[in-house]
Formats: C-alpha cells, structure tokens, sequence
C-alpha cells in the first residue's frame, strides 16, 4: 500500500512545485501589486464608499474602461507590467549581463595564457585553398562591424549611466549616448540583413555530419591540442551559426526592429517584451562573441586569413579541416566516423 | 600583432564597462538637487526673490481654496 | 512644503475634460501629446460610471528615473520629478516603466523617431531660468515660481481634481469622505500602484511628520 503512494505523494509534490513555480515567478515578479490589492481589499472589508480605492482598483484591472486621448501605445491607462520589466532590466539583464561579459573576458584571458596561440603544426606550404567566397565575406564583415558598431552603443546605453556619466557628466553623456542612441537604430536594419544574408550563405555546410560527433567527444581538441577532423565546418564553428546568427541574431535583430519601429501599434506591454528579449539576448550574443573574436583572431594562427583575403594555407586546412581539404583535392572520405544513433542533418 | 593590439584595448573597454552591472540604477538623486544642468527652487523665482516663508503662505492659502467645504458659510 | 500631489476626487469627476484642455493651453504641449488623461470606467453603466483624471503621479520610488539610461530625471524639494530635455535621447524606456502612461514623444522625423520626452512637470517648469522662454517653450508654464498650483486642478468646475502638499490635499479629501458619509483609509487610491512610493504611503508620512 505504501510503496505505490510513496512515488505517488512524490509526484504530486513535483507536480505542486512545478505549478507554484510556473505560477508564483509571474506573480512575483510581474504581479506584486495585486496581492497588495488583495490585501488591501481584505483589509478594508472590500468597502470604501465615497472613497477613491475603487475606482483605482477598476481602472488598474483595466476593463471596461474609455480613455480621452489614448495613445496607440495605450491597451489600458494604468499599466502594471512596467514594474517588472524596470526589476528585469536593471536586474538580472544588467547585472548578469555585465558579469557575463566580464566571465566570458577572464575566461579568454587564462585559456590564452594556459593554451597560448593555437599554432600551426607543420610549415605552411604557400598553396593557397580559397575557403570563403567574396559574397561570404562581404556578409561576414558587415554583420561583424554592424555587430560591433551595435554592441558599443548598446552597451553605453546600458551601462554608460554607470560607468561614463561620473566621468563626463549629464550633458557630454547626454550627446553621447543620443548619438549612440540614433547610430543604434540606423545601423540595426542593416544587422538584420546581414544576419538573413549570412543565414542563407552559410546554412548548407553547417547541417550537422556525422565527424561532428567526434569533435564533440573530444571537445574541439581545444585543451588537448589534439586537431579533429571536420569538414568546411566543425561542430564550434556549427554551435556559433546555430546558436550565435541564427538563434541570436535572428532574436535579437528581429525584436530590435520592433523596437525599432513604433509604428504599427505596439503597445507598451510589446515592447516591454520586446526589449527584455533584445537586451537579454544581446548580452548573451556580446559575451558569446568575445569568444568567436578570440578564436578569430589572437587564439589561432592563420585563422584570420580565411575571413580576411578568402584564402588559407593547406597546411592549415589539413590540420583544422581534414575532411575538407581531403575532399577539394578530390581525395574520397572515408566514412570512419562513428555514428552513434545520430540522424544525420536534423536538430541544432 | 596589429590586431592583437587593437583587439586588448577594445576587449578591455568591453570589460570595463561590463563590470557595472548592479542594481540600483539611480544616481544620487537628494532632493532639491541634480547633477546635471541646475534648477532654481521655485521661491528662487523674480516674483519671491528667495522668500520661502512668503511663498509657502501663498501656496499653503491657495491650496485651503480648493477647499470649497472651508468657504461655505457655515450653517 | 513637503511633497507636492494630484489628488483626483473619483466621486466628482464628470470627465469634462478640463483640466486636459487647461493643460494643453497652459503649457502649449507639442502636437500629439497630452500630459494628462480622463478614464472613465464602466462608462455609461448608471450607478458604476466613475471617472479620474490621470498625469504623471510624482511618484516617490519614479519608475522613469530609475529606468532612464541618461539620467535625466531629477526630484526637487516639493517632491516633484522633472527632467531635463537637454540630456533626454528618447529611447522610451520611462514610457514603458510607467503605470500611467505619463511620458510622451512628440514623433520627430521617419520611421516613428522619438523626440525628447513631454510629460506634466506640476506646472513648475524645468531647469531652465524660472519664467524664460526656453523653460516655456521645453516644459511649459512654472506656475509653482508664480505662487500658483497647476491649472489643471485650479480650474477644475467641480474641483474633483486636487493639487498641493501632500497632507493638505489629503486632510481636505478626508473633511469631503467623511461629510459624504464614506469611509475608508486609502484616500488617493493609487497606494496599489508600484507599493511603496505611491501617494498614500506619502500623505501617511507626510501627515506622521515621518517624510523624508
């Protein structure tokens, strides 16, 4: 009898959890007010003739109510998701944000003073391999300076308070950050172009291949020093398109235009969401970049070669994509990969 | 190399800016004063030339006329 | 003087309008703003229509000031919160923060660009010289410098709409609950609105001598 009723009890209790997390996070965090209206409700015994608490009360739940000059923005004239979003924002989105950032930066700064710059093993041949075409790079470096012209103004916007209003003061801070504030907006559309045009480009060789497997088994090789071989892409440089331009990017970019644009009757309660979508995403997308720059650029030798002229020495071909460099000199792979249940090209 | 010494004072920039992340998001704000560009205080004004008590008796009274109970005559 | 409120009478309000359109004259608010709003609840309903006229509350815990990346707002010593159009970038950030919907953009230019934010500054200007030009023409009339109250709530026909210190307004809405033969501890009503900041929690502070 008790041996069923056990797991049974046990159930329901995660159940109970389950809900009152689901149900108690909104209301605390989005909702407080209304359990004050509760209680004050109670504590006056629901009867304040003559008095204002009614009134109040009717037009905070926000039915049945006429406004004079309702602004488009306006679903109901006093609001209560405000409060939620302003603890969101200049709560976990800031803080964790800025910390995210700086983990991410200290993190780099130690894997390069442990691993220092991932070198070539062999000298380079002089062959050259093209590896990104003109069209590929021209998406690359506009979604890059886009990317970087938006995360500094971005981030004066949400940190500058801090940081650069107590050093420059209201009115230089001011000018700074209407300019940053415009530069933002402008360049934003085109960070979304870019983000489509680079989705486009670069989606059939990040399908997931079987090799990939291995990559992860033995994590990049990153620690080891041991190279994995892959094709055009290994399964970091898939994480980063998948998780970074296509998840992020299309997140971030596609809420900015809401942002962007207030003009097909948004109201307040969208953009809330919309900015703790961006704002929050855009850290992630910042932090997680600081990576990709790093791998780019100082972590690898000859990485920045592909991206800046289009073409890479074999050397480095073979011994960062194997199967790749394997497969333009017309050599046959083989399929010594292991599979292990993976349906080929489907998830990430 | 070129690209490392631009990449350190950018990444770093980044960090610093980042480690600002706290919680209260407003700056000293005491009443009566700002950091920015100065306010006068409303007695500060030609009309009262600094005379607060002046100015408090002005508003305490046309505050007291909203009161039309208090200008009724009593019954 | 220790904190300058509206005060609106729900019981009188007879959503004329009035105090929007005083407000519009006064202070001559760019096109398609409206510092303060009349919203009427079950309109029409015999017996439940009740109306209250609604600007920005000079709340105590401000959502726009804690929320504005430029840190434009500022609080003066009668309570009132102001900002300064010189520093403001119009990102919209205290409109969305706001329970009231008190802070509005003019548009300015394509695509639904923002201006500098316009909202009710309690007739008392902004930092600009008292009675300058300037002042008037980025905030409108400083009445407060003149000895006078907002002229929303000056004018109002059935003086539904209360302006002043805190406590003041308070003890005068309490003479008025208590003649009509209503009760009750909230006088403003809005103290459920952010919780703590809110205008009750100023009155009860104000009139306990406890205010900041």
């Amino acid at each position: 009898m008790t041996r069923p009723f056990i797991p049974c009890l046990r159930s329901a209790a995660a159940a109970l959890l389950a809900t009152l997390a689901i149900t108690a996070v909104p209301a605390v965090a989005a909702d407080a007010p209304p359990a004050n209206v509760a209680a004050e409700a109670i504590g006056a015994g629901l009867v304040q003739p003559g008095n204002n608490a009614d009134a109040f009360r009717d037009a905070r739940r926000g039915q049945d109510q006429s406004i004079t000059f309702a602004a488009p923005a306006d679903r109901v004239l006093i609001q209560s998701e405000g409060e939620a979003w302003r603890q969101m924002r200049n709560g976990p989105i800031t803080e964790y944000g800025g910390w995210a950032l700086v983990v991410v930066f200290l993190g780099l700064v130690v894997f390069y003073a442990i691993r220092g710059e991932i070198k070539l093993e062999d000298k380079r041949t002089g062959k050259l391999m093209e590896r990104f075409k003109f069209i590929e790079r021209l998406a690359h470096w506009s979604l890059a300076s886009t990317f970087v012209i938006l995360a500094l103004t971005g981030i004066c916007m949400l940190f500058g308070k801090h940081l650069l209003l107590p050093l420059i003061g209201h009115t230089a801070f001011g000018y700074l950050a209407w300019a940053a504030k415009n530069v933002h907006n402008f360049i934003g559309p085109l960070f979304f172009i870019s983000v489509v045009l680079m989705v486009v480009l670069f989606l059939r060789d990040n399908v997931w291949q079987a090799i990939d497997a291995l990559w992860i088994r033995k994590a990049g090789g990153l620690l080891s020093g041991e190279h994995v071989p892959s094709h055009r892409f290994n399964f970091g440089e898939k994480t980063w398109f998948w998780l970074g331009v296509v998840f992020l990017g299309l997140m971030v970019g596609g809420t900015g235009l809401i942002l962007d644009f207030p003009l097909f009757g948004q109201t307040r309660q969208d953009m809330q969401l919309a900015h703790m979508l961006h704002s929050g995403g855009a850290m992630l997308f910042v932090a997680l970049s600081l990576a990709h720059i790093y791998i780019g650029t100082i972590g690898m030798e000859g990485a920045l070669d592909g991206m800046k002229t289009g073409y890479v020495d074999e050397t480095w071909a073979r011994e960062h994509h194997e199967y790749w460099y394997r497969e333009a000199r017309g050599e046959r792979i083989p399929d010594n990969a292991p599979r292990p249940g993976h349906k080929p090209s489907t998830v990430h | 190399m070129k690209i490392v010494s631009m990449m350190i004072p950018l990444l770093a920039a980044a960090a610093l800016v980042a480690g600002c992340g706290e919680k209260p998001q407003v700056l000293t704000h005491e009443p009566g004063k700002y950091h920015g560009k100065a306010d006068t205080r409303p007695w500060e004004s030609a009309a009262y030339g600094g005379d607060k008590a002046r100015w408090e008796s002005d508003m305490r009274a046309r505050i007291g006329n909203q009161n039309e109970l208090r200008r009724m005559p009593a019954d | 003087m220790a904190r300058m409120k509206f005060l609106c009478d729900a019981e009188r309000c007879i959503e004329c309008n009035g105090c929007v359109t005083a407000c519009k004259n006064e202070n001559e608010v760019p096109w398609g703003i409206s510092r303060r709003r009349v919203v009427t609840i079950a309109d029409g309903v015999i017996g439940k229509e009740k109306s209250l006229s609604v600007a920005c509350m000079h709340c105590s815990d401000a959502p726009c000031m804690a929320v504005c990346p430029v840190d434009c707002f500022y609080r003066t010593d009668e309570g009132v919160v102001l900002h300064d159009k010189d520093v403001c970038i119009g990102c919209g950030y205290c409109s969305y923060a706001c329970p009231f919907g008190a802070p509005q953009f003019p548009q300015e230019g394509a695509f639904g660009m923002r201006g500098k934010m316009d909202k009710c500054t309690f007739c008392a200007g902004g930092p600009e010289e008292d009675g300058s030009q300037a002042e008037f023409e980025k905030y409108g009339r400083n009445r407060l410098a003149e000895g006078k109250l907002p002229l929303c709530a000056e004018m109002c026909s059935t003086k539904a709409l209360l302006a002043g210190d805190a406590a003041e307004v308070a003890n005068i809405f309490r003479e008025r609950v208590v003649r009509r033969g209503g009760s009750g501890a909230d006088t403003s009503g809005w103290n459920t609105a952010y919780g703590k900041g809110s205008m009750d929690a100023d009155m009860k502070a104000a009139e306990t001598g406890g205010a900041k």
